[in-house]
């Protein structure tokens, strides 16, 4: 009877403050006050974007937009994840290589200063700081300006996806494998190995591959951060290791790198991919931060451009929040602790 | 000149000086700081931190703190027309929200697997998983739009308000999941022990189980205690000038050769320092804890 009391309060209770807050919240917005509907999302969105790859024209409807935005969310943060986990290992083994002093102080500096100071200072003091078009660097066949980087194409898809295959051949599980992804690897640079070069023509630069700056100081910033946990996830793993293990692989004549590719980083794996996982979902959060420096990001082309547009919050944010909880929760189904 | 006493030393004069504004008012540039008010409402704030240095000095640890939190609370509630800016206001916002994320990370983490009311642990559950899925970005600009006009448009509240009841939930979800694992972790035999000494669940609560998980999972909270030191940077967002507001402002009308890198890099300067002192405490502190405390040691 007690029990049933105190549930029933505090059921009342939470429905009179959600019951206010919604009254509240049409009594204040009742001279734009429409009914909740997704059919915005279908009309013509009359905005400019410039340097997608969706083909996106002012013409085309509002939810190419918001796939725009999830499209470039995701490939940012899976570069971002590759590129800070290869940091972060290199880094993770600097103590056994007697560079004690380079990763604490690595870490420390990296670790220590927040995300959006360390963004805004790759954006603002380097990448605003390169020439204008007109007096671009050349550099190996790259040309650098403000506006980013331009270099060669040869196939960006069709290397990643031949990497990967390559990664997996290696496992001596997967000896199958290693034929396979050498037939592929063929067959994608033969697809895609039209090569080519950014060229002027009069003030604009055409051909390529086009990398913005706000992209290049997003990757750059997020990566160099998470690369500080992810080093102290793997240096603090590895002495977790029996010891015996690293005799028994001297004892084997392996050299520094077979050791801890071949003993070490097979058993440290299994534990600290929980903990890679919390990083790769921090990642995914952090690159919303793309938003405050102008990068075509999910929740600033929603949050932003979308909503700027229509009007219409509750649904506009409804649909950020909701893309950034079903994208944690993908990533944590694919690559977090089983049970 | 070691390295950890020039840290020390750089920690103190920033992390004093801009305790005690009226005191960094003659030392630094008046627009990092920007904080103005009239001479009672001075002499009150430096009151009331002496006050609570007088009971620290004489060991009476609660007064002191309740008393200096209580003179942090009225800075920002007494005059919501002169916010401060600069340094200051980063190191007040945390300092405010800490203690209340710690409070909202016990609630969440007791909460969601209680008997008493079931609702209530939907309700935790709920809120802790959704809040963790979402940055935090994503949660402020939740507020700007949609949170704003969820209260009576008559009531204006100040934004730094905003800000520490923002960032003391979104620490106090992370918070509540590394307490709730320290719950799991606690021992049987002391729950044995306590229910042959007579004590009821409540007691048991009180005195035992809650200073053993706060002790046992102290290094990670300060992990989420320096994670939200490093968020004031975000504040922007709310229209609150922090120390990275202020620079942008300064930088609006920079010239390109002369390079906005250092200003950056003086700001980075001030959050490593309060982020790497918070780090220093934790260490200090769970050495103590460790040295000091026998319920931490297994029993031989």
């Amino acid at each position: 009877m007690k029990r049933w009391s105190i549930e029933l309060v505090y059921s009342i209770f939470v429905i009179l403050l959600i019951y206010s807050l919604c009254y509240f919240y049409i009594l204040n917005t009742k001279h734009i006050y429409q009914p909740l509907e997704f059919n915005f999302l279908f009309n013509e969105s009359e905005l400019f974007l410039d340097n997608n790859w969706f083909g996106f024209t002012p013409k085309s409807s509002m939810w190419v937009l918001f796939l725009v935005g999830l499209f470039n969310t995701v490939g940012l943060s899976f570069v971002t994840m590759i590129f800070a986990t290869i940091i972060g290992t290199l880094v993770g083994l600097m103590p056994f290589m007697n560079m004690t002093k380079c990763n604490s102080s690595f870490i420390s500096v990296f670790r220590n200063v927040p995300l959006f100071v360390q963004l805004l200072a790759w954006y603002f003091g380097v990448f605003y700081m390169l020439p204008n078009t007109s007096e671009s660097i050349h550099f190996l066949g790259l040309i650098i300006n403000i506006k980013g980087l331009y270099f060669p194409s040869i196939g960006i898809l069709s290397s990643f996806i031949a990497i990967f295959f390559c990664i997996l051949s290696t496992q001596p599980i997967n000896k199958n494998l290693k034929f396979l992804s050498f037939i592929l690897l063929i067959i994608y640079f033969y697809i895609y190995s039209q090569i080519s070069l950014p060229i002027y023509s009069g003030n604009h630069i055409v051909g390529g591959v086009y990398i913005s700056s706000e992209c290049l100081s997003l990757c750059i910033s997020i990566s160099l951060f998470t690369s500080a946990y992810i080093a102290e996830i793997i240096s603090n793993a590895i002495k977790v290791v029996d010891i015996g293990q690293f005799d028994a692989a001297n004892g084997l004549g392996l050299s520094f790198f077979q050791c801890y590719r071949y003993v070490i980083i097979p058993q440290i794996f299994q534990m600290v991919r929980p903990l890679l996982n919390n990083q790769y979902i921090n990642i995914i959060k952090n690159s919303s931060l793309g938003a405050l420096i102008g990068f075509p990001e999910l929740m600033g082309l929603t949050a932003g451009s979308i909503l700027s547009n229509t009007s219409r919050n509750v649904e506009v944010m409804f649909l950020a929040l909701a893309t950034y909880f079903l994208l944690c929760h993908l990533m944590t189904l694919m690559f977090g602790e089983k049970r | 000149m070691s390295y950890q006493f020039i840290k020390f030393l750089l920690a103190f004069i920033l992390l004093f000086t801009y305790f005690i504004p009226h005191i960094g008012w003659f030392v630094f540039d008046p627009l990092i700081i920007g904080y103005q008010s009239n001479n009672i409402f001075v002499v009150l704030l430096l009151f009331g931190f002496i006050v609570s240095f007088l009971f620290f000095i004489l060991k009476m640890h609660l007064f002191s703190i309740s008393i200096w939190y209580l003179n942090l609370l009225l800075m920002v509630l007494v005059s919501p027309a002169n916010t401060p800016n600069g340094f200051f206001l980063n190191i007040l916002i945390a300092s405010i929200s800490i203690p209340l994320s710690f409070v909202f990370g016990l609630v969440l983490a007791l909460g969601r697997n209680n008997k008493l009311c079931i609702s209530f642990a939907y309700t935790c559950r709920l809120i802790s998983s959704l809040v963790r899925g979402i940055p935090f970005l994503g949660i402020l600009f939740f507020i700007i739009t949609v949170g704003s006009k969820c209260i009576p448009s008559s009531l204006e509240i100040n934004q730094v308000i905003v800000a520490w009841l923002t960032m003391s939930l979104f620490a106090g979800v992370y918070l509540s999941d590394i307490f709730y694992s320290g719950i799991h972790a606690y021992p049987s035999r002391l729950d044995e022990s306590s229910s042959a000494l007579g004590l009821s669940a409540f007691q048991n609560l009180i005195f035992l189980k809650l200073p053993w998980v706060i002790q046992y999972t102290m290094s990670p909270a300060i992990n989420v205690y320096v994670g939200l030191f490093k968020e004031t940077s975000l504040l922007i967002v709310l229209g609150l000038y922090d120390v990275l507001g202020v620079m942008q402002n300064v930088l609006i009308n920079i010239n390109k050769e002369e390079g906005a890198g250092i200003f950056y890099l003086y700001v980075a300067m001030c959050y490593w320092l309060g982020a790497n002192s918070i780090g220093d405490f934790g260490h200090w502190i769970t050495k103590r804890i460790v040295r000091n405390n026998q319920l931490m040691k297994e029993p031989t």
